[in-house]
Formats: C-alpha cells, structure tokens, sequence
C-alpha cells in the first residue's frame, strides 16, 4: 500500500526556546516553553475530535527530544498511554551542520544565495534534497494512517512527497509550532491553528 | 585555549531503556526509559552531587536524543539543579547503525552473518551498512570536545561515551576497542588524564 493511500495526521513540535529567539536548531536541540507544551496539548485534543478511532492509528516521533516530549503531551491528552509510539531517526530535522545555532534568517539567506536551495549542501550537514530522501525512506514503511510528529522541514518534506510537489512548490510552506495538518485523500486541511 | 585533556569531565549513560532490556541497537532512533532508567538517572544525579560537590561552575550538555536529554533533566533535579539550562548538542548523538537500527545482534546475524563476522578485532573501523564507524563517530565526538572551555558534565550514550573515553584518554584503535559501555546508571570522572567510575 502506498502511504498517498492513508491518512497522515502531521504535526511540529511545539514552539522551543530556540523558535523565540529566532536561532535554527537543527539536529541540537532546545526545550518547549510553556506555549509550546500548550501547543501539543492542543493538538492532542484536536486529534480527538477529527479522528475517528485513535486505536486504529500508528505514532512516530522524530527521536530528538522536543520532538518526543511533544509526542508525549499530544497522547497524554489525547487520553492514550505517553509511551506507545516509535521514535524514528528519519523524521529528525534536517542537519544543518555548521550552520547549527545560526540565526534562522541567514541560514535560510545562505541557501537562497547559492541559487538552489534544494540542494545547497549544508557543511558538514544535509541538503534538503537528502532530507527529503530519507523522509521518503521513511514514508515507503507505513502500513495504516499514522500521526507524525517531526519538524519544520520535515513536516514540510512529508508534505510535498504526499502531494508529489516539485522543490520550488514544496519550498513555499511553512510548517508552524501550533495546528495539525492532515494529509487525506490527495489533499490536505489543516485544523487548530492560532 | 583551554584544552579538553585539562578539563574534568563528569560523563555519565541515559538510564536503562525499553530496548536495552530487549537487547536491540538503537542508535539514532529511540527507546523510552524504564522505570528502572529512570531511577538510574536520578541516581546518577546523586552521584554527581556527592563526588563533584558544588556544581555551579560546570557547564552540562547533553545529546539531543529523546532518552538522553530526559536524563538529563532527571538527573539535574537529582542533584538539585534546575531541571533545564544545558545545552544539547547534535555532535553526542549515539552512533548511527544504518540499516541494523532497531534490531538484536541474534536478528543481524540471521540477516547478514558475514557482515557480522568482520566486526572483530578491528571494531574501531567497522560499520554497519548505511551507518558510521567508532573511527568516525570518534571524529564528530572530538569536534564537541574542542568547544569546551569549562569543566563540564557530559550526558550522552553507550557508543557516545566509548568513543569520547577515546579522545579524552588518547587511545590507540585497538586499545579503545578494548574499552567496554559505561553501565546505565553511575558517573566516569575523566581529570588529569585518568579516569574513575563511581558506581551507584
């Protein structure tokens, strides 16, 4: 089955320290202020109302920790065990290498200055057109509708292999901190934003 | 510029998880603590206390890996710190095992028993396919390590710790292979080109 077949309920961890003071994070980590712990909260009960049968659905967290520790607070309200989910290396943010802890303006400035973002490789880090390889890798492995808890640009990857964009289309959207998108049916809605 | 070598160094293991009890090779993913892991943190945090004393002039820094950076902050309240205010750092993730992720040693043999066999003696180079040798993690565990400038408290993982034990010691390959994992719970104190374990 291909994953295009199934109902994918993605969302970003909730806003982190590192979000509020403008510097890119990448694959270093920074913890969830008090809005960003309301934010997955938020999403857990949204979860609840737009899907049908939440036993009838698989969750997968990035393994870095924000990520975790969102995925921990959606189930918690959402009234499900916190464990209960697996944490997968392939949903982790893109690695932005030396370009980690920069502020999120310039390292997005320097990838535009290169003339081709998609593949502008990040020293010592990933471009994006890797990070959207091994997203995919990622996506060929799911089996029934999932909820993905990952990043900003790998919830943006997620969203351009399922509706099949190309690297400028899929270069255009911004994943925020609160709300959920759902992938269905070829197409997408998104619910719970601020 | 302060060097690493003349630094103390506090380096302790995330407490036990689901998949060290099962056995299987985590690596980039990750694996929920234990109830036990979770008293192994906060007994670790005791320890810290007890052998380090007055903390507030050590800088913490954990990987960014789920299971680490919770115990971390299990450990900080612990040793009666704030729970956050360390740094997580990409570069003391545990070790990528490519394409053995998430399986037993007893399941990668039954799937690549040859591959397996080349592991020994030269483990320092050896890698699984898709993922990095102890040679290479070595590389990425020395470049945290130029950072420092303070004497630190390092939270970080089994490959993560044999590697640093590694660069902090100065070993050979062959010597450094020889070093087993930190258990899951306890502190390794790294001063003065020595190195001491206290248990729980």
């Amino acid at each position: 089955m291909s994953f295009r077949e199934l109902t994918l309920y993605v969302v970003r961890h909730g806003e982190t320290e590192s979000n509020v003071a403008g510097w890119a994070c990448g694959h270093d980590d920074a913890p969830l202020t008090a809005n960003g712990e309301a934010h997955a909260r938020a999403n857990g009960r949204t979860l609840v109302e737009i899907a049908d049968d939440l036993t009838s659905l698989d969750f997968f967290a990035s393994s870095q920790h924000r990520a975790c520790c969102t995925m921990e607070l959606l189930r918690g309200t959402a009234g499900l065990p916190v464990t209960g989910y697996r944490a997968d290396r392939r949903l982790m943010e893109g690695d932005l290498g030396d370009h980690t802890r920069m502020p999120a303006h310039e390292m997005i400035a320097l990838a535009r200055a290169s003339g081709d973002s998609w593949n502008y490789p990040r020293p010592n880090g990933e471009s994006m057109a890797q990070v959207y390889d091994r997203v995919g890798r990622f996506l060929a492995t799911l089996k029934r509708d999932s909820v993905l808890v990952s990043h900003a640009l790998t919830s943006m990857l997620i969203r351009a292999h399922y509706l099949n964009l190309s690297p400028g289309q899929a270069l255009r959207y911004h994943m925020p901190n609160a709300g959920l998108l759902r992938l269905s049916m070829g197409t997408e809605a998104r619910f719970g934003d601020e | 510029m302060t060097h690493f070598r003349d630094l103390t160094l506090y380096v302790i293991r995330h407490g036990q998880t689901e998949d060290n009890v099962a056995g299987r090779w985590t690596g980039t993913d990750d694996s929920p603590l234990t109830e036990l892991g979770r008293e192994h943190a906060r007994a670790s945090g005791r320890v810290l206390k007890h052998i380090a004393g007055d903390l507030s002039h050590y800088d913490f820094f954990a990987s960014p890996l789920h299971r680490a950076s919770t115990t971390m902050r299990l450990m900080r309240v612990a040793a009666g710190l704030p729970e956050l205010g360390y740094h997580a750092d990409r570069r003391l993730k545990e070790g990528d095992y490519g394409d053995y992720t998430g399986l037993t040693e007893d399941e990668i043999r039954a799937i690549d028993p040859a591959h397996l066999a080349t592991r020994y003696p030269d483990e320092w180079h050896w890698k699984a396919p898709g993922g990095e040798s102890l040679a290479e993690q070595q590389a990425t565990v020395g470049g945290f390590l130029r950072t420092l400038t303070r004497d630190s408290v390092i939270v970080c993982h089994g490959y993560t710790s044999r590697v640093l034990r590694a660069e902090v010691l100065n070993l050979s390959p062959l010597d450094a292979a020889a070093g087993g994992m930190l258990p899951n719970t306890g502190v390794v104190r790294f001063a003065k080109g020595r190195e001491e374990l206290f248990p729980e």
